[in-house]
């Protein structure tokens, strides 16, 4: 007979598992259905050891620098995916067979993994100041609370810097922020010389705030300075995802159900169906629940909601834009850069002017991605280019820009037929600027770029990504906005049903420039709280 | 795959190495291009087959040819086998130092500025060549 679980989860990424965390540790019986999709190929090949020392001493190193079947040799037009390494690529095992999209416009990353997007995250946490809140739809008192929880959870590195508005605010942490290599100190320097004036044109630099612990914690030991964190997860001092649905698996009260595809749910005498297939045979199966919390990501939790409620509605979609600049700081140029760093982000940089949208910078060195990647790019021939490019090695940066995104009628999606997904759908997406959002774009990123050169960081390239490349999502069910087919309530819960909650970014009607994962984390906690006490 | 082809492609391999590192290269590069061979997929374009014999024929243009189509057509096959022997090479120890970070003197412009120049001169040449192949 079938037994009804108090809360079917569906997702295990950074929403699925603060949710999950959440209605366990207060003791209600849960299941966990996903996909889950691991990396079975490259997760014991990487040694637990520096770069630098592995790229001069391990003969197997071509198999996860390249990838087994060369998979991190990337040529032709840029795919979705392609900028992970290769043990990260799992993240989006079979995403266009399951979650089939059809666009000319947007280009998501969406993931099918044990730990969702979350498996390869860059750590980067940002909290949203209350008038963002607001507009997001948030409430800012209980988000702030919410915020310290997470916080405490999943370990956050930080210091007190002029960033701080912009990355952990008021939310205190034990853990001091990660040391930043020489390239960024000596930019960073550079900065605080004529700090402000520079503040006084808007422009704050600190270092972000990390979800990584910066010493040992139960079986998660403090960040190493071993540049291999595109890699390799080995000390668990990134949070990532499964580590607490690792934790979670030693509880009586909840249970992991992998190999389950969600498709659709319905409501019935206070109950939930949930439907679903086996990914290994396709077969079509259902549980029962109390209660349903959604966490598949804003595009996933969208495609359920439109199969469940209203196939033929069409709904919102906000995405951040994104550009990058690859930089030369010409005074590191035939430096030896310590090999003891990381190769998360190093600076934050905030353009933030009155009455309007924060423009948010990260800064990274390019250090532990090969130089074939760059030799590739160049119009040289590949002998020269290894030689120009191996001198510029120690001076080169990335600068990524985002930039805030607000929901208008040129940006949605809807479910359409087809005969030959395994889901008989597929989805469409419509997403374009308008003049005056593409119109704020240029002039930001050439403010940007101005800046960096006055701190002598030059961009050598400005590359524009395609839209969907940030893979910041939302806004699909927005929060108490009736203008949309379908939407949320303060608590989560999607207008018109029961008990059926979204604890994803999908509420989030407005993305501010900063990242979004901390904010999702911090809404999961809220989300479960709610559906815990309704 | 045929013992011949797989003979083609040793020697193709010795040849792209050759040319990126100066050094005869291990077993192992040319096992890995092999292998690489084997797996991914590669786009021909009409000409590359003729230029594929051309390098094979007479080593000392394949610099020109890179350069020319550096410029040219970078997406061509012949780049495309560069891309994949430098990524082999960069992934043995014993060739690490060539693409790893060092200290190098203020006078390392100098050399670096010579290879500017060289590579230009280079791709100067290539694309000639390119438009009488
Ligand atoms: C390389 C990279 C770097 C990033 N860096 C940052 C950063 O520094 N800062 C930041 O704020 N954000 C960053 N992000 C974005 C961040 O990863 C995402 O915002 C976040 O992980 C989204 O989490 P989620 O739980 O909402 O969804 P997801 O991570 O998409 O999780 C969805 C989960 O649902 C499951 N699932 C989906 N559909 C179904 C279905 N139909 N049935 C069953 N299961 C399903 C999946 O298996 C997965 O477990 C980065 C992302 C990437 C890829």
């Amino acid at each position: 007979m079938e037994t009804i679980n108090d809360f079917v989860v569906v997702g295990s990424g950074i929403s699925g598992a603060i949710v999950a965390h959440t209605l366990v540790t207060a003791g209600a019986k849960v299941r966990l259905l996903e996909v889950g999709h691991r990396d079975t190929t490259y997760k014991d090949l990487v040694p637990d050891k520096n770069f630098v020392d592995i790229r001069q001493e391990e003969a197997l190193q071509h198999e996860y620098f390249l990838g087994k079947n060369f998979e991190g040799v990337p040529w032709g037009d840029t795919k979705v995916g392609e900028q992970l390494t290769p043990p990260r690529q799992f993240i989006t095992h079979n995403v266009s067979d399951w979650l089939p999209l059809e666009s000319n416009s947007f280009a998501p990353m969406e993931s099918l993994a044990y730990g969702g997007l979350g498996s390869g995250w860059g750590l980067g946490c940002n909290v949203y100041r209350d008038h963002e809140l607001t507009k997001m739809g948030l409430d800012s008192v209980t988000m702030q609370k919410a915020y310290q929880v997470v916080g405490d959870l999943v370990g956050v590195a930080a210091t007190q810097d002029l960033a701080r508005p912009y990355t952990l605010g008021q939310i205190t942490t034990p853990y001091a922020a990660p040391q930043i290599d020489l390239n960024n100190q000596v930019l960073l320097n550079k900065y605080l010389k004529k700090q402000p004036k520079h503040t006084a044109k808007g422009f704050y630099i600190g270092q972000p705030a990390i979800a990584a612990i910066t010493q040992a914690k139960g079986e998660r030991q403090a960040l190493a300075y071993h540049n291999m964190d595109f890699y390799t997860d080995q000390r668990r001092s990134a949070f990532r995802p499964w580590i607490l649905i690792d934790q979670l698996k030693k509880q009586a009260n909840f249970q992991y159900q992998p190999q389950a595809f969600v498709t659709a749910f319905r409501e019935e005498n206070e109950q939930v169906w949930v439907h679903y297939r086996d990914t290994n045979t396709t077969e079509q199966k259902q549980v029962k629940a109390r209660k349903l919390i959604l966490a598949t990501g804003a595009i996933g939790s969208a495609r359920i909601v439109l199969r469940s409620l209203g196939p033929d509605q069409q709904l919102p979609i906000v995405c951040n834009p994104y550009v990058y600049f690859a930089c030369l700081q010409p005074r590191l140029l035939g430096k030896l850069i310590p090999k003891e760093r990381t190769s998360l982000g190093q600076l934050a940089m905030f353009y933030d002017q009155p009455s309007q949208d924060v423009i948010t910078s990260g800064i990274y060195s390019y250090s532990s991605l090969l130089l074939f990647r760059l030799m590739k790019e160049a119009p040289l021939n590949f002998k020269d280019a290894r030689i120009l490019f191996q001198y510029l090695h120690s001076a080169l940066s990335v600068v990524g820009v985002h930039f805030a995104d607000h929901p208008s009628s040129q940006k949605f999606l809807k479910l359409v037929a087809n005969t030959t997904s395994i889901t008989k759908d597929q989805l469409k997406i419509d997403y374009s600027l308008s003049d005056a959002e593409q119109l704020i774009i240029k002039k930001g990123s050439k403010k940007i770029a101005a800046f960096l050169r006055s701190l002598q960081c030059f961009p050598l390239k400005k590359i524009q990504t395609p839209a969907g490349a940030s893979i910041h999502y939302g806004g699909t069910l927005p929060i108490n906005d009736p203008s949309s087919a379908f939407s949320l309530d303060k608590q989560g819960r999607i207008r018109g049903t029961q008990n059926v909650f979204v604890a994803d970014s999908a509420g989030f009607k407005y993305l501010p420039s900063q990242g979004l994962s901390f904010t999702i984390m911090a809404w999961a906690y809220w989300v479960a709280h709610q559906a815990l006490k309704s | 795959m045929t013992e011949q082809k797989r003979t083609d492609l040793q020697q193709e391999a010795e040849i792209l190495a050759r040319y990126l590192i100066r050094k005869k290269p291990t077993t192992k590069v040319v096992d890995l291009y092999v292998k690489a061979m084997q797996t991914v997929t590669l786009t021909y374009l009409p000409k590359d087959y003729t230029l594929l014999k051309l390098i094979i024929r007479k080593r000392f243009l394949l610099p020109y040819i890179d350069a020319g189509l550096g410029i040219s057509v970078p997406n061509s096959v012949i780049r495309h086998k560069l891309l994949i022997m430098s990524a082999i090479v960069e992934t043995q120890p014993q060739y690490a130092s060539l693409f790893l970070n060092r200290k190098r003197s203020k006078l390392y412009w100098l050399v670096v500025g010579w290879v500017g120049l060289r590579s230009v001169g280079k791709a100067m040449v290539g694309w000639i060549l390119l438009k009488l192949i």
